[in-house]
């Protein structure tokens, strides 16, 4: 039986990479999922279950002080070793970052999620972290984002969504039981933003909204362009985002606010590395 | 410094955001409250609160005044001539003054020595009026904004104190209004109208202040008329009949129109005038006439949205 119930305060996530172990601050959420991969082998006498490729995910969820491109988030271009637990806990081994997205709402907190995969996880007791986390600070919400260093600064933004969806392949050669992680390609990355719209672009053409809403045509194929995001002292610009998506939402007879949803799209890889040798 | 507020050394004064304030005559009450909306945030690996942020911040002030021939609070505010519609209220800004004397022996507002409260960036929240057969007729409006300021400077002029005349039950001007079909004939002890724009704050990323307080249409508009019994609820109800081109008997949409008439004789005294249109039954409720003692009366409850026209 145990002692004590584990609760959000028994919990510390550290992230060990070749920057040392780091303790993860305000995380909000972490769950890990394993899969042992198992195969069945059928003899004509009995049924065997043979661990096949396995893979472990961890999913983390951060309150967001700041924003990140995918290459600046650990374990983007390293394995390293996630542990959860304290002092007794989980270590998730040979761990790649496998996406991230960020929630930016004007209700409620900024928040981050990172998601990692591993290739095996074993009980662990206890680890040495070279940072600790603050323990009283500023939770970031709609004022974290700097409107006039982002685009669309002239626009009533009710939030923005991002992900990174980064894709890694395992692939398997004879001899080595671990494998290796080759990133594929594309590496999507979604913007969505939720605006307000407002009646200021009435003298122009196209739309509510001065006119915000790219031509929306087939033969419009090289509309790209640059978004920057400054969230806290974090400043972003992805570029080569194709505007991909619009929705008008809102303005029913039950009285919300009229809303235009604008998505884009960038193929940017990021300078993620390619190919990653997992542990044994 | 006073050492205490009470009724004659405090004032309330209206205006748009643009205007000139104009104090409130005949005012009875007046209440400034702010609320701040709070979220916390905790972080796994420490039990102690990380943070514990305002998500919003209103402040709301509510105010009344006896209906006595004197210009109701919402036309202060408003500067509306004639029958107004309140929907055409729904994106104008106010200010609003609460002050009280320094003074406390004064025998009226002495705008020269007084510490006040400015509410701006008020937008109208609710409206209600009261109609009873026992007591003053008055009226009760709420503001919600965003700041406010305090000091010397936020001062409010002493009412006139002019000749008109409190409103009372004498000056229902029944004839003249247009109540309900269920309702003519009989004997109205009391009407009650209101209308809450349910004010929706606006945030966007980047800024803490609300951009806008949208007024959340369709909004409701009550109006309640309490009549007393001279026999048993008479009214019908039957269900059957209802068709496709058809209410049959049930009660159909109408327009309330409540007169209150100006206090005969006194000079500057002017009238009332609610509108109550596509109003339809709501609700019907008999009660009393219990061994309590009281009499029965019966309550009707008329419903409908956006249409409320204030003129006084």
């Amino acid at each position: 039986m145990a002692n004590e119930i584990v609760r959000y305060n028994n919990v510390v996530i550290a992230i060990e990479s070749n920057l040392g172990t780091i303790k993860r601050a305000l995380v909000q959420s972490a769950s890990i999922q394993g899969d042992r991969g198992l195969e069945l082998l059928d003899s004509t006498t009995e049924t065997l279950a043979v661990p096949g490729p396995r893979e472990i995910t961890v999913e983390i969820t951060e309150l967001a002080t700041g924003i990140k491109t995918p290459n600046n988030l650990p374990l983007a271009n390293n394995t390293g070793i996630v542990y959860i637990g304290h002092p007794s806990g989980i270590s998730v081994i040979g761990c790649l970052l496998e996406g991230a997205s960020y929630s930016l709402s004007d209700q409620g907190f900024f928040t981050s999620t990172l998601t990692f995969k591993g290739n095996y996880m074993q009980g662990q007791y206890g680890f040495q972290s070279t940072t600790d986390i603050d323990k009283t600070g500023r939770a970031p919400y709609r004022v974290y984002f700097d409107a006039a260093a982002s685009t669309f600064s002239d626009e009533d933004i009710k939030s923005i969504d991002i992900n990174y969806n980064i894709s890694r392949s395992t692939l398997y050669s004879q001899g080595n039981p671990s494998g290796l992680k080759v990133l594929n390609y594309p590496v999507e990355t979604t913007i969505d933003y939720s605006m307000y719209v407002a009646l200021s672009g009435e003298t122009k053409d196209g739309d509510f909204m001065n006119n915000r809403v790219p031509k929306y045509t087939c033969d419009n194929t090289a509309d790209q362009t640059g978004l920057n995001i400054k969230v806290g002292n974090d400043a972003i610009t992805l570029s080569g985002c194709y505007f991909k998506t619009v929705a008008y939402d809102g303005a029913e007879v039950a009285g919300v606010p009229l809303t235009v949803n604008l998505g884009y799209a960038s193929y940017e890889n990021y300078g993620l590395t390619r190919k990653i040798t997992l542990d044994s | 410094m006073a050492n205490r507020v009470y009724y004659s050394s405090q004032g309330v004064a209206v205006g748009l955001t643009t205007g000139t304030y104009s104090t409130v005559e005949g005012g009875q009450s007046v209440g400034i409250s702010a609320n701040f909306s709070l979220e916390q945030a905790f972080q796994m690996g420490r039990v102690a609160i990380y943070d514990n942020i305002m998500t919003d911040g209103e402040v709301t002030i509510t105010c009344s005044k006896i209906l006595d021939g004197n210009d109701t609070i919402y036309k202060l505010a408003t500067e509306a001539a004639g029958l107004s519609p309140i929907v055409n209220q729904s994106e104008t800004k106010f200010k609003v003054r609460v002050a009280s004397n320094t003074n406390e022996g004064a025998s009226e507002l002495d705008a020269a020595n007084q510490l006040g409260s400015e509410v701006t960036g008020c937008f109208l929240s609710s409206v209600a009026y009261t109609i009873p057969s026992d007591g003053f007729a008055t009226e009760e409006i709420s503001f919600v904004g965003d700041n406010k300021a305090v000091g010397a400077s936020k001062s409010v002029a002493a009412p006139t104190g002019s000749t008109t005349r409190a409103t009372y039950r004498q000056m229902f001007d029944q004839a003249g209004s247009s109540l309900p079909i269920e309702v003519s004939g009989l004997n109205v002890t009391n009407v009650s109208i209101n209308a809450d724009f349910g004010r929706e704050a606006m945030f966007k990323l980047g800024q803490f202040r609300p951009f806008h307080r949208y007024a959340n249409f369709p909004f409701e508009v009550g109006c309640e008329i309490t009549v007393s019994n001279v026999s048993t609820d008479q009214s019908t109800i039957n269900l059957g009949g209802v068709t496709a081109t058809s209410d049959g008997s049930l009660p159909a949409k109408q327009n309330i129109i409540i007169k209150l008439t100006d206090a005969e004789g006194f000079a500057g005294s002017h009238g009332y005038e609610f509108q109550v249109n596509g109003a339809r039954l709501n609700t019907l409720s008999q009660d009393g006439g219990d061994t309590g003692g009281g009499n029965a009366t019966t309550t009707l409850g008329y419903q409908t949205f956006n249409e409320l026209s204030i003129s006084g």
